[in-house]
């Protein structure tokens, strides 16, 4: 059984209210951090439990506090990024809607650190219980002394306010997220400088995802090293996966970093395996924009290892073989599903989601929607193929915000793993109308060569 | 201009922009377009938009810019039942496509259509966020999941059935 330390009360009744969360323990992190640490030491405590950022980067997350700008007499902020919009992640919802007091526990402790006396919660808009859920938790935890003027004697002022947004992915980019708090489109801003230095109203900023912030509050509480000993080399501490697509039980799992990716799909304490009579085809393990793998390539690596939950094993064998963590938006595509029509349904989100700021993304995204919209419709041509990998490898870095580069490795890791069945479209359009291609070889074991002597 | 909140809402609008510090009530922007469309009919008339812009002492095109950025602003009338259906692709491995298919097999409407007696307009939406309750759309404030035939049918049902001043 994993140890788990974000949902492990997230089903007690009535625990979203203030009274059963503090019964069960709640805002122990604020307490002792308060009366007993200084910013600086809850920042260090951070920084030793290598708690990785949670929303897809998976960067340090003390680190990212330890370049916050403090000039005098300048505020500074925390923002929560909780415009979770990632095709495959809804497991910030999940935390915010059953276990709301977490995070707002973690954003005080956090907000302590970073001396930010105004925090910000920016949620995507359409979340709106989710947003009056988060409204009382924060009026709760005010009635009860925890956030406003000089919280229990220790002179820190801290508010917590939420901030709807209003439909738009880009938003989930941090400076995109900065500039849409400050009332404008959510266009990304040129870095540097970087949100630390000048982030929201020009003032340093931080931008952490809800799970990061809430992974805080066990880290205060039972310390640094104790969060640290769980998980697996640099992935230390707990991980939220929400698992979809065709698998048995869809939901929200808290893993400890520790297990394999063929376990989290078949085992019955995560997602319980494939709806009888199908087999796994492929997955994109770390929400739409991360590489897609091939059944064969995502149990195990290139090397012939078992891929585990992690974030260097899922990311073992870069691009050309492997894929990434994420933001733990785990999707399972079954032996039924087409990756020819899945990756044309990530183009044309990626195209409705493109800010229009930069023409690589703007005009290929655009591209690319079409195009793979003709090869499913069996009117596209063998130099199609080669005409999307020329888009999508001319929109990768050349973007001003990583919006480019998640539109154009879907499209990518589609042709590099699943050719054939892009081929099979050109080669066959009456029938690939009438059936899909099926599993094919994509499970097939992977010969694994021995190593040769120089 | 005749367009004006009501008192109470006033009072909201002045509580959304206490949220910030003094002079960033530009930022009170998003929040008061959807306080706006929810009291206006549903969307955003250039009339609407204009008002929000004297609120709060913007430029009318710092408001129309945003505007038509953001998808969840209607710069059309929409029906009084909205139903926006996600169409990405944990959705659609699931089946989104029959859902959409259904909709238009029950009202006749195709996405971005509304229904003759303005009761329905259907959209499609991109990831709502709910892949793990997939099928599903939006209506409203409430997101309707695990979607199958039969909720539909109830869905339209408990619409059609509904006095024309309720608003959700």
């Amino acid at each position: 059984m994993a140890r788990k330390l974000l949902l492990d009360k997230a089903h007690v009744p009535g625990i979203t209210t203030y009274d059963v969360y503090r019964r069960e323990g709640g805002y122990r992190s604020v307490e002792k951090a308060l009366k007993s640490m200084s910013p600086d030491q809850v920042t260090e405590e951070v920084k030793k439990s290598g708690l990785r950022g949670r929303g897809g980067a998976g960067f340090p997350t003390g680190m990212k506090w330890g370049f916050l700008a403090k000039p005098e007499g300048v505020p500074r902020y925390l923002v929560v990024n909780a415009d979770e919009s990632e095709p495959g992640t809804f497991k910030d919802r999940y935390l915010m809607e059953f276990i709301p007091h977490l995070l707002i526990e973690g954003m005080i402790t956090a907000s302590y650190a970073l001396g930010s006396n105004r925090s910000y919660i920016y949620i995507r808009g359409e979340y709106v219980w989710i947003a009056e859920i988060l409204e009382n938790a924060i009026e709760e935890a005010k009635a009860n002394g925890w956030l406003g003027k000089n919280i229990f004697g220790s002179g820190f002022d801290c508010d917590i306010y939420v901030h709807r947004g209003a439909g738009a992915y880009i938003c989930g980019e941090e400076t995109a997220l900065l500039e849409s708090l400050e009332g404008k489109r959510g266009n990304p801003r040129i870095k540097p400088p970087f949100p630390a230095v000048k982030g929201l109203w020009g003032c340093p900023t931080v931008v952490n995802n809800v799970e990061t912030v809430a992974a805080v509050v066990p880290i205060i509480n039972e310390g640094a090293e104790e969060y640290a000993k769980i998980g697996i080399g640099k992935s230390t501490g707990t991980k939220l996966i929400s698992a979809c697509g065709n698998i048995n039980k869809p939901g929200v799992y808290e893993i400890d970093m520790t297990i394999s990716v063929e376990e989290f799909i078949y085992s019955d304490e995560y997602c319980g395996g494939l709806p009888t009579g199908k087999k796994l085809k492929a997955c994109i393990p770390g929400g739409s924009s991360v590489p897609i793998l091939p059944a064969n390539l995502l149990l195990k690596t290139a090397k012939g290892e078992t891929r585990m939950m992690t974030y260097e094993s899922l990311a073992d064998g870069g691009f050309a073989s492997g894929s990434m963590m994420g933001s733990g938006g785990f999707i399972v595509l079954d032996d039924s599903q087409c990756v020819v029509r899945h990756t044309y349904s990530l183009a044309r989100f990626y195209r409705h989601e493109s800010c229009g700021q930069c023409s690589p993304c703007r005009e290929g995204t655009g591209w690319m929607e079409k195009i793979l919209w003709n090869i499913e419709t069996g009117k596209g041509k063998l130099s199609d193929i080669d005409l999307l990998w020329d888009i999508q490898r001319k929109i990768e870095g050349n973007t001003i915000c990583p919006l480019g580069d998640a539109a154009a490795w879907p499209v990518a890791a589609a042709i590099r793993h699943f050719r054939d069945e892009f081929e099979w479209h050109v080669l066959h359009p009456q029938e690939a109308q009438t059936r899909n291609y099926g599993l094919m070889h994509y499970a097939d074991p992977i010969h694994v060569p021995n190593s040769v002597m120089a | 201009m005749s367009l004006r909140f009501s008192d109470n809402k006033l009072k909201e609008v002045q509580q959304i922009i206490a949220r910030y510090p003094e002079w960033r009530q530009k930022s009170a922007l998003l929040p008061v377009l959807h306080l706006a469309q929810q009291e206006f009919g549903g969307w955003l008339s250039p009339e609407t938009m204009d008002y929000v812009a004297g609120l709060l002492q913007l430029q009318p095109i710092e408001v129309y810019e945003v505007a038509t950025f953001y998808s969840m602003y209607n710069l059309k009338p929409v029906g009084k039942h909205l139903l926006e259906v996600c169409q990405t692709g944990p959705c659609m491995l699931n089946g989104s496509e029959a859902i959409v298919d259904y909709i238009y097999e029950r009202l006749g409407i195709r996405p971005g259509e509304t229904t003759a007696d303005g009761l329905f307009t259907l959209k499609t939406v991109e990831c709502l966020g709910a892949c793990g309750y997939a099928p599903m759309l939006q209506q409203g404030k409430h997101y309707r999941e695990h979607l199958t035939r039969e909720k539909i049918d109830q869905l339209i049902a408990s619409c059609s059935g509904q006095p024309a001043s309720a608003h959700h």
